[in-house]
């Protein structure tokens, strides 16, 4: 199975941790609201990106209305997320934590794109799950309780309970697709 | 089951408000539940499906649809017919409630 971008989020964890020096910047808990933003920005482009993989991929009907939804569901909350920026006449601030992620999703691409049938399905199940636990850690454990402004603060509760739904159905969907 | 029943869209897509009347109802749409997700009209009721996720929904039942409400969207469904009926979120399939007129 392909490195998933959980194995990228749990270096940036570990990190973000304490467990290396120079990794303060990469600590989830420690962006600004500026940084945060980016950083939910980012992570909700990389799993567009896997969907549109999927759709180029997969003849899966499971898979193909799984990553349709990611599509349609991450496009509205980064839309939100940019409408509300817009609104405060600021701009996300790229950093190391969403380099990382970008880094991890690079990767996992590149080994996701030599794959295809029952075999691409099953990594991208597993891959979309790993990455919906990861990323609604973060959010929940770092994000939410650090942000500072209220707005963002609000965007990003309502949008872990959309990335809580789609940790769901991608359980449900690894279920379905077996071993 | 579409031909036996006749269910009317009723409302645009628009945002609207609208003084409570009894045979007026909305059902709100937030953090992917519907609430109430049971309700009881009156043959003739309208409910009004609101959507406050940030996300696209549908209210989806058996000879009805709202269609896709994006943020912000409401639509109204009058039932002119007496009976039990389910529906989901089209996208969110976990997402369930139930209508009963009566």
């Amino acid at each position: 199975m392909p490195r998933t971008l959980l194995a990228s989020l749990a270096l940036a964890a570990t990190l973000a941790a304490g467990c290396a020096g120079s990794a303060a910047a990469q600590d989830p808990a420690k962006l600004n609201d500026l940084e945060i933003a980016h950083a939910a920005y980012v992570a909700g482009n990389i799993d567009i990106r896997n969907a549109h993989l999927a759709l180029a991929l997969s003849d899966d009907p499971k898979v193909r209305e799984f990553a349709e939804l990611m599509i349609s569901d991450h496009e509205a909350v980064n839309d939100a997320a940019l409408a509300l920026l817009k609104k405060l006449k600021a701009e996300p601030q790229d950093n190391a934590f969403s380099q990382t992620l970008l880094k991890g999703a690079h990767d996992t691409w590149a080994k996701m794109a030599k794959l295809s049938g029952k075999e691409f399905d099953k990594s991208y199940a597993a891959n979309e799950l790993a990455y919906h636990q990861t990323v609604n850690k973060v959010v929940g454990d770092a994000f939410i309780p650090n942000v500072e402004n209220g707005e963002l603060k609000t965007l990003l509760g309502s949008a872990l309970a959309t990335f809580q739904a789609h940790e769901k159905h991608a359980a449900q969907m690894v279920a379905d697709i077996g071993s | 089951m579409w031909s036996r029943r006749s269910f009317f869209i009723a409302c645009a897509m628009a945002p609207f408000v609208r003084p409570a009347r009894a045979d007026e109802t909305t059902v709100e749409i937030h953090q992917f539940k519907f609430a109430p997700a049971e309700i009881e009209v009156t043959v003739g009721a309208t409910v009004t499906f609101s959507n406050l996720d940030l996300v696209p929904h549908t209210a989806t039942g058996d000879g009805f649809d709202t269609g896709t409400l994006k943020k912000g969207e409401s639509r109204g469904v009058t039932f002119s017919e007496a009976g039990d009926f389910p529906y989901l979120c089209t996208f969110h399939r976990h997402m369930k409630g139930r209508v009963r007129v009566r």
